[in-house]
């Protein structure tokens, strides 16, 4: 098998990391370190028993990637208590999102899992004070262009990213879970309703909308390029809320409708049953059911272009230039109206000439 | 070539000439790996385009197939091979912590030579190697916090515009390689590891005396203690990963503190200064 091949089986059976002999593991660690999933190993060998039996040279890879991943969890759990310190008295409700969420909830996907950023949603109408709040704490955008300032504030779901002057750690504020001027709107307000409290008193996401989030982020994200990592923490989470909540699939069915995100679902779910096998509700296959819209061919034409572009790539083989391209511009599709869109690529092809920086 | 250096195991593939002949001579006693097995680093030293070789032959570092740095001019691929595997290792060896350090072995016991700028811990080292101490590396002090051990990983050491002729007229029987002009660094001429270095690059040893060298020419050889908690201080702000390691690298960092005699050391002689470091560690 070759070491992309090798990483999908892995994913799927973590049984299978201690039957690889060392030719397997050579080919195996650098594709998964490409795909940011090198240091998920060591949570997955470990309750198995398989931890101590691994190959000296694997164990000294994973663990050292997973000393970097430990390190940044850290920092950014340190930002997290900045931001509640520097929050508490506003009385301003936060919910944790995403890597920060998976950690403190204590869920699968949280440890050996890579993270730099801090994501927070917070009330729409508390945006301003946030800000303010967290300027005055000595948090700034990095972004100075006016463009980009509008472009955050305007049709974004987020402030501009923030950054403490003496810190690393990237907080993205949110008021949604994806653009405002994009085709899925999401009502926060159903979000806020079904937030769950940890026993530390910190809030995230319901479990179904927790796994929503995470395939919308997904299937509307410009960069699926390494998003295997982010269709692994749905396979993860779907096979923990399956354990753990009564009527799992249920509960999302119902939220998709709600939230309005069944497409991302069905293109989620069905994407992490092709690569990881996950055991999905057969009623969460059927697209009718998740109201996913357009005819069958459109559907799988564009089902076969995620999986082509999150199947890990062995080293060295040429990426996938065109088909990403061509869910870039979805992407962008999806998130703005045409009219704002031709000035918004526009834009950005102009500025790439100009040889300035990646902006979003 | 398939090969280890110390505790890591480096596939490195080129077809750039000028690359292998110098590889040939400075890494002439690391024996060349047989068979399957993980390798730490796939590296390849590639010419980005061969079509512009004739006007400007350049070579670009490649890990795992990506490349984390510009590409450098062709004649200097073996000091851009030497950076990049530093690299590499700065970046993922977070297993062990990596101090930023010389160091060289006698009896078993080791001493290190952490850098700080301009302190020309490579030079002493070099010289400490050619009278008879085993080279465990010019650059990573590499610690096990398992064990509290030195983990010796030897390669050829870089030496730098004055100290080139400072130790060819020191040690004329080292193994030098060709002379590059003008890096990133100024001019740099690798010195190969003795063969007992290599031979026991497996071997670990454990650390006994830290010396942080600084030259100073025509400096008379000064040899003060340093308290341990600077010491500390000292070695945990230069190292290269101590951030990372947390709680698990502040205790190999003190254990290894408790364990060890530490000194300034200020020197412009090599030879007073190497035998007055064989008295100190007698």
């Amino acid at each position: 098998m070759t070491g992309a091949q090798l990483l999908l089986a892995v994913l799927r059976q973590p049984r299978r990391l201690g039957e690889l002999d060392e030719a397997a593991w050579d080919r195996l660690i650098p594709v998964a370190r490409a795909q940011r999933l090198l240091a998920r190993f060591e949570p997955l060998a470990r309750p198995l028993g398989l931890w101590e039996g691994l190959p000296e040279r694997a164990r000294r890879n994973i663990q050292g990637s997973l000393v970097l991943v430990e390190y940044q969890q850290r920092q950014v759990l340190r930002e997290w208590r900045a931001v509640q310190k520097a929050l508490a008295a506003s009385g301003v409700p936060l919910v944790l999102l995403k890597g920060a969420a998976y950690l403190r909830a204590g869920l699968p996907p949280g440890p050996g899992r890579m993270l730099s950023d801090l994501d927070l949603l917070v009330p729409q109408a508390a945006l301003s004070e946030v800000e303010q709040v967290l300027q005055a704490g000595g948090w700034r955008s990095e972004i100075e262009d006016a463009y980009d300032q509008r472009y955050y504030r305007e049709w974004m779901h987020e402030l501009p990213p923030m950054r403490h002057q003496t810190r690393t750690v990237e907080v993205d504020i949110h008021h949604n879970l994806l653009p405002l001027t994009g085709r899925y709107r999401v009502p926060a307000e159903a979000l806020w309703e079904a937030v769950r409290t940890l026993p530390s008193g910190e809030r995230v996401l319901a479990p179904a909308d927790m796994l929503l989030h995470c395939a919308a982020h997904l299937l509307v994200s410009d960069e699926l390029r390494g998003g295997l990592r982010d269709l692994f923490d749905l396979h993860q989470l779907y096979l923990h809320f399956t354990t753990q909540e009564s009527d799992f699939a249920g509960s999302l069915e119902a939220r998709a409708r709600t939230l309005g995100l069944g497409a991302p679902l069905w293109h989620a779910l069905s994407a992490a049953r092709s690569l990881f096998g996950t055991p999905v509700a057969p009623r969460l296959l059927d697209p009718a059911v998740l109201q996913v819209p357009g005819p069958t061919w459109r559907r799988q034409a564009l089902q076969n272009l995620f999986l082509a572009v999150l199947r890990p790539r062995e080293i060295g083989a040429p990426p996938q230039a065109f088909r990403q391209w061509l869910l870039y511009v979805r992407s962008h599709w999806i998130r703005m109206p045409p009219g704002l869109l031709v000035r918004h690529l526009a834009r950005k092809g102009w500025r790439r000439r100009q040889g300035e920086r990646k902006s979003p | 070539m398939d090969f280890e250096v110390g505790p890591f195991r480096v596939l490195l593939k080129t077809r750039l000439r000028g690359m292998v002949a110098v590889f040939a001579r400075l890494y002439a006693d690391f024996p060349l790996q047989e068979g399957e097995g993980i390798h730490d680093f796939n590296v390849e030293l590639i010419d980005p385009a061969p079509l512009r070789r004739k006007l400007r032959p350049q070579s670009h570092f490649l890990l795992d197939g990506q490349a984390p740095f510009e590409p450098y001019p062709q004649d200097h691929a073996f000091p851009l091979f030497e950076w990049g595997l530093n690299y590499a290792i700065a970046t993922r060896s977070h297993s062990w912590c990596l101090l930023h350090s010389a160091v060289v072995e006698k009896g078993g016991r080791a001493l290190l030579l952490p850098a700080l700028p301009g302190s020309g811990k490579s030079t002493l080292c070099a010289a400490l190697m050619q009278r008879g101490w085993r080279l465990l590396s010019d650059e990573f002090g590499i610690l096990d916090p398992d064990t509290g051990l030195l983990q010796p990983m030897p390669r050829p050491i870089p030496l730098k515009n004055h100290s080139i002729e400072v130790m060819q007229n020191f040690a004329p029987d080292g193994v030098f390689g060709p002379r590059f002009p003008r890096t990133r660094k100024g001019d740099v001429v690798h010195l190969a590891p003795t063969p007992e270095s290599v031979a026991r690059q497996h071997q670990t040893a454990q650390p006994a005396w830290v010396l942080f060298p600084r030259y100073r020419a025509d400096a008379a050889t000064r040899i003060t203690p340093v308290a341990p908690t600077q010491a500390f201080v000292r070695l945990s702000n230069n190292a290269f990963n101590y951030q990372l390691g947390g709680e698990r690298a502040f205790r190999a960092l003190a254990t290894l503190i408790r364990r060890v005699s530490c000194h300034d050391l200020v020197y412009g002689d090599l030879e007073d200064v190497v035998a007055r470091i064989e008295d100190l560690t007698q």
